[in-house]
């Protein structure tokens, strides 16, 4: 899929965030650069501890300080560079411009406030409208993602709402300001598969219908394939690969990818026997030299553990961050 | 009337045949009133479910039920103690009359019949002696009385008189004793202002008090004219010689128509001989009056020594010299009465008093200088209370502040703050609080109540701080900050809510610790000494070994305490139960 260049939402360009512990620094996200267009949805994926949701707190400058810090690079959304924007600035985009939802619905809403509580006070403080108004566009969105007599249940707690139906009040919480981009961290880990199913179906319908860009966070590449256009696979702080939804099941490049692909099930393909990928992810206070992903790579030579891979433009949409792509 | 009961049965009739009629309806109404509580259990807010689980609690409803009656005495102090108030007294009004009264109910005070007459014969005398105003307690004069020994007990009158004998050794005292008690002149007279009347006498009685108890024993002396020409001039005297006392060495301390004896357990006092006299230089009376003569004795049992006191009163400008000493003794056992000196003393008519059973509202009885302790547990509440509310406001306050911004921020404001906090615990807090107050000179209430509020925090402080370590790390923290929520609004609004269940039993539970601090303190001198508190009232208690005889002065107060602070704690724990949130609904 390709978009206009003056389409980009979100550029993200070399970020670096780091954690300052007592054992060292930890190089949780290393030189990242991704794009969002509008109306883009961006796949997200790696495995636990890679680097997904310290990229997209990044974004949102939402790092706990201390231990972490962004030591560099730049997040331009709209052309503006969310790193060189005061805290106050930075309060008026979250939530606003860029909404976030976040992996377990069950303790992401507030115990002690109704719902109405919560998602008004959103609503009231980034809008200027009153009490009725606000009320209105909160019944609205509710409404919106699917939360039947929403008119009655807005009244109620959090505690009398299912996971599914939390999940929900959460994205229609994210939702009510209108935001041009939403960061969905996770959203459907803690849910049983069904509400995935619908949750999934709701994210894609509204993102659709709103024309918003979706930065999509998950370690599931089953629901990659279900909602994403484009995806970033990331490997201890790097993204590894990128490339459109269909490439990536297809014809993925980078042996990471590779690997992750291969210890999946598929329908399309008679495997007798998943695939391993030998070792643990490397610490990331001492990450190994060269290319990150060479002590577990197959296809790893001298030339990985010394030189640092290029990113290669493989079709201009598709860019694998080895020595070797395309050649593998 | 016949119309009204049939108005009556009709009405009835019709209230019945109505009440079937709506039996169907009523029930409907009442599934709806179910559904509509249904609807309003599943919508119960966070208080609401609260409410209703400590509500449950039988003893933390009770405590709190003490809370709030305290808190009630506290406030309305002023209005229920005092002057004029319900409690006639106030703390701080001593009832120099009745010191180290017993406490005694209201009904076991005015359960006395006799002696109302002389009660009535002492006031008139006292009305006649303007000079000297002759109190009686509040409402006590005419229904309060003491009781009398009977004259029976008065075993021998003696005639003793020196000059002008009213009364010869042929007359058998017993003949003018009357039954109730009084004695009846001989012979009328008519009085001659030159002439100095004199009648005179012995009594002799013995008293062996009664095991565990002890006896108070007076003697009135008084006159009574039935004629009401008859007027008193104001050197009407009586005097009471005690002669062959083993008690007082001094032979003339008796001096008074009022002669008490406290004979303490155990002992007996037999045969006291005393001889009476009572001299009237300046009396007019009129031809052919009856005088009487009223020798009476009271003997009280008490459970406690010390309990009633005589109530000797004066004018404000008599001295308290015994006025047979001032003219230094114009009275001898031997020579009898010295014509030539007359006693004129200012004073006198103090003497003229009543043996009064004082504490008909001294409910808690009184302290030493005669103090109402029902007064000053009444008030030691509007200290005790006040320091206490105060104290753990201020307390919970900085607790808060502090916990919230070290659990909060973490890191290093975490550590300044908790290290200070640790700093704070490892000093002894009731030797800090006693530096900090006697650093000041004054002290007040709300002065002791900053300075344990100030240096109390720390407790509160780390359990806010727990909280909010772990709420900080909670999705809806996250989620709020991503929905561009200000961190001091996350901080107060949205995370303090869901910290603040342990933070109201811990503020709870240190409310009784106050109480117990604020006493400790007035019971060691540092409190304010213009208040009345829990604490000063023990120690009014506590001085000498007034704890052996008079135990009500330092019991009730310190059961007040105890039953505040039972109070908080049990409420402290209902609302630990009611707000935990492991158990659900």
């Amino acid at each position: 899929m390709t978009y206009a260049e003056d389409s980009v939402l979100l550029d993200v360009e070399n970020l670096k965030t780091q954690f300052f512990t007592e054992d060292g620094v930890v190089k949780a996200v290393d030189n990242v650069s991704f794009k969002l267009h509008r109306g883009e949805v961006l796949g997200l994926v790696g495995e636990s501890g890679c680097g997904k949701t310290i990229t997209s707190l990044s974004i949102l400058k939402l790092v706990p300080d201390p231990p972490g810090k962004i030591v560099g690079g730049k997040v331009f959304f709209n052309d503006e560079n969310l790193l060189d924007l005061s805290e106050e600035k930075m309060r008026d985009i979250r939530g606003n411009e860029i909404a976030m939802i976040f992996q377990d619905p069950m303790t992401s809403l507030n115990p002690v406030f109704t719902i109405k509580n919560q998602l008004l006070e959103n609503i009231k403080l980034h809008q200027d409208v009153n009490d009725d108004e606000a009320l209105e566009k909160g019944i609205e969105v509710m409404q919106m993602v699917g939360i039947p007599e929403a008119k009655r249940r807005i009244n109620d707690y959090p505690h009398l709402f299912s996971g599914g139906m939390r999940q929900r009040v959460m994205i229609a919480m994210a939702l009510s300001c209108n935001p041009q981009m939403l960061i969905a961290d996770e959203p459907t880990t803690a849910l049983d598969v069904t509400i995935q199913a619908q949750v999934l179906d709701l994210i894609k319908d509204l993102q659709e219908d709103l024309n918003m860009a979706v930065l999509y966070i998950t370690h599931n590449l089953g629901v990659i394939a279900e909602i994403a256009d484009n995806v970033a696979v990331m490997y201890a702080g790097n993204i590894v690969e990128y490339t459109d939804v269909h490439t990536i099941y297809e014809k993925p490049d980078h042996p990471y990818t590779r690997a992750l692909l291969s210890s999946i099930p598929r329908m399309d393909k008679k495997i007798s026997r998943l695939g391993v990928i030998r070792g643990n992810v490397p610490n990331l206070i001492n990450p190994p030299s060269g290319c990150r992903f060479h002590p577990r790579c197959p296809y790893a030579t001298e030339k990985c553990s010394t030189q640092v891979p290029p990113y290669v433009k493989i079709d201009p949409s598709h860019f694998s961050l080895c020595h070797y792509a395309a050649t593998l | 009337m016949l119309s009204w009961i049939l108005e009556f049965v009709t009405s009835e009739t019709e209230v019945i045949t109505m009440h079937k009629d709506e039996k169907i309806t009523l029930d409907e109404e009442k599934i709806q009133a179910f559904e509509k509580e249904k609807e309003k259990r599943r919508r119960a807010g966070r208080i609401m479910i609260f409410w209703r689980r400590f509500s449950r609690h039988r003893l933390g409803v009770f405590g709190f039920s003490i809370i709030v009656f305290v808190t009630f005495l506290g406030i309305f102090a002023p209005f229920i103690a005092g002057t004029g108030r319900l409690v006639p007294y106030g703390p701080r009004e001593p009832n120099l009359q009745a010191r180290f009264t017993a406490p005694m109910s209201y009904e076991s005070a005015i359960d006395s019949t006799a002696g109302q007459e002389l009660s009535n014969l002492i006031k008139t005398i006292a009305a006649f002696y303007n000079d000297y105003k002759l109190e009686f307690i509040n409402g006590m004069s005419t229904t309060a009385l003491p009781y009398y020994l009977q004259l029976s007990k008065i075993d021998n009158i003696v005639d003793e008189a020196t000059e002008q004998d009213l009364w010869s050794d042929s007359l058998d005292p017993a003949d003018y004793l009357n039954s109730n008690g009084t004695l009846n002149l001989p012979t009328s007279f008519t009085g001659n202002a030159s002439v100095d009347y004199r009648i005179g006498g012995k009594i002799a009685f013995q008293v062996t008090p009664s095991k565990n108890k002890l006896s108070f024993v007076s003697i009135y002396l008084a006159v009574r004219a039935d004629s009401p020409e008859s007027i008193w001039k104001n050197n009407f005297k009586a005097y009471l010689y005690e002669s062959g006392s083993d008690i007082n060495s001094e032979n003339y301390i008796a001096s008074a128509s009022v002669r008490s004896y406290l004979i303490s357990t155990g002992s007996t006092v037999t045969s006291r001989l005393a001889d009476f006299r009572f001299s009237s230089a300046g009396l007019q009376v009129a031809t052919g009056s009856t005088y009487i003569v009223v020798i009476d004795t009271e003997i009280m049992d008490i459970e406690f020594p010390g309990v009633s006191q005589a109530v000797f009163t004066r004018s404000a400008t008599s001295d308290m010299v015994d006025p047979l000493r001032q003219t230094n003794q114009n009275w001898n056992a031997l020579d009898g009465w010295n014509d030539e000196d007359t006693i004129i003393s200012e004073g006198w008519a103090a003497y003229v008093a009543a043996f009064y059973v004082t504490n008909k509202f001294h409910v808690f009885g009184t302290d030493a200088l005669g103090r109402d302790i029902l007064a000053a547990t009444i008030w030691g509440a509007t200290a005790s209370l006040t320091v206490a509310f105060l104290a753990q406001s201020i307390t919970t306050l900085i607790g808060i502040i502090v916990g919230t911004i070290a659990g909060f921020y973490g890191g290093f404001w975490d550590n300044v703050l908790m290290r200070l906090t640790d700093v704070i615990l490892a000093i002894p807090f009731f030797f800090l609080l006693l530096i900090a107050i006697t650093l000041w000179e004054q002290i007040s209430l709300y002065f002791m109540a900053i300075i344990i509020g100030v240096l109390g925090w720390a407790g509160i402080a780390r359990v806010v701080r727990a909280q909010f370590l772990s709420l900080r790390e909670l999705e809806y923290t996250e989620a709020a900050r991503a929905l561009g929520v200000s961190k001091v609004t996350i901080m107060f609004k949205h995370l303090l809510p869901n910290a603040l269940a342990p933070v109201i039993v811990q503020a709870t539970l240190g409310t009784a610790t106050v109480i117990l601090i604020e006493a400790g303190l007035s019971f060691l001198g540092f409190g304010d000494p213009l208040a009345v508190s829990w604490g000063t009232a023990i120690q009014w208690g506590m001085t000498g070994n007034t704890l052996r005889f008079a135990p009500w002065v330092a019991t009730i107060p310190g059961l007040a305490i105890f039953v505040v602070v039972l109070g908080f704690n049990l409420m402290g724990d209902a609302l630990r139960d009611a707000l935990d949130p492991r158990l659900k609904n």
